[in-house]
């Protein structure tokens, strides 16, 4: 049988899951997805997202993206992540850097099964705090430090694309280098806050070719989210390296 | 079987063979899926077969024994050496007593 007809029948669990955690968050970023900022009364205990991690573990789920909101802000945050990766389920987790001081930071540089990826919208804080707002940039490459500081190689800084960073792409491949992280390059949505800051923040069509091309010369060693698969109609697929499950560079 | 695109250097059949601690095996209706948390690369075994072998190696003196044990045959062999030394390149299996 073809792997395309064995892949029909689909898998017996998902690869990864991602998970907003909380709304909560310390920033209100103009283009946040998910408009967060409070918490809702609503969202799980401890010991539901306990249980949540138990039914992963049971479909064998290979890790969780954990998002939100600002997860590092829930108090029972790092005991999720260990009681994740103690039961076989792996975190990757995107965070603002508000709570990577050094101890986090070597906290998370000992275990193999936990993943970070830093927000930062811009090479500089004027770019980045127009979006993120004021004190973002400073947080960000603080917890970069820590992060470089406790030997955690790889970590992932990641950027959505917009009008006022895309000049900025060799700058930001720059930070991430400095940090020893790997620059992940996402599209910019118009979704939650993102709907309400789309005309002032999205990128325009010559931006669109500059990142095109920028991605031609780099995309080696670049992530991208799921959206950058595409054929373009320049006539050839972009080689930047999806950071989802196909992440080998295969596709 | 594998799916990784690159050749693979030589694979040692007579050698004795584990998969690595931070890999989690998931077994599938077409074989089962590879995890490496310590790369964060994803393998395919495309057969249950391959699943088989893979799950078998920690227990036999070498990658040979598996092999047979999970009822390969010497024309298959080769096939499946191959995908052994690619699962060994994407650090999925290692030598046992090599560490890591």
């Amino acid at each position: 049988m073809s792997l395309v007809e064995q892949f029909e029948r689909g898998l017996d669990a998902p690869i990864c899951l991602t998970w907003e955690l909380t709304y909560a968050c310390n920033l209100a970023c103009v283009h946040c997805l998910s408009s967060s900022g409070r918490r809702d009364p609503r969202e799980l205990s401890t010991a539901e997202c306990r249980e949540v991690i138990d039914t992963l573990q049971r479909m064998q789920v290979f890790y969780v993206n954990i998002g939100g909101g600002e997860p590092t802000v829930r108090p029972d945050f790092w005991e999720l992540v260990d009681y994740a990766t103690a039961h076989q389920v792996g975190v990757k987790f995107s965070t603002n850097g508000i709570k990577i001081d050094s101890a986090a930071a070597r906290r998370l540089a000992a275990c193999d099964y936990v993943d970070v990826q830093i927000s930062l919208d811009g090479a500089t804080a004027d770019v980045n705090d127009a979006v993120r707002g004021a004190g973002s940039y400073v947080t960000a490459v603080r917890a970069m430090e820590h992060l470089r500081a406790a030997g955690f190689e790889g970590f992932k800084l990641s950027v959505v694309m917009t009008r006022h960073n895309i000049g900025q792409l060799d700058e930001l491949k720059a930070l991430a280098d400095r940090y020893g992280a790997q620059l992940r390059l996402t599209r910019f949505r118009p979704s939650g806050r993102g709907a309400d800051s789309w005309h002032e923040l999205h990128p325009e069509a010559g931006q669109q070719r500059q990142l095109y091309d920028w991605l031609s010369r780099h995309g080696e060693q670049v992530l991208t989210g799921d959206s950058f698969f595409h054929l373009a109609p320049y006539g050839g697929p972009l080689p930047a390296r999806n950071s989802s499950w196909i992440a080998n560079g295969h596709a | 079987m594998s799916t990784e695109a690159e050749a693979a250097p030589p694979f040692d059949l007579d050698r004795a063979w584990c998969v690595d601690e931070r890999v989690a095996v998931r077994p599938e209706p077409f074989g089962a899926l590879l995890y490496h948390f310590g790369t964060r690369r994803l393998s395919f075994l495309k057969n249950t077969t391959m699943l088989a072998v893979v799950r078998s190696l920690g227990e036999h003196p070498s990658a040979r024994s598996a092999c047979a044990a999970a009822g390969v045959g010497a024309a298959l062999l080769p096939a499946y050496e191959r995908a052994l030394a690619t699962l060994a390149q994407s650090r999925m299996i290692r030598e046992r007593g090599s560490g890591s």
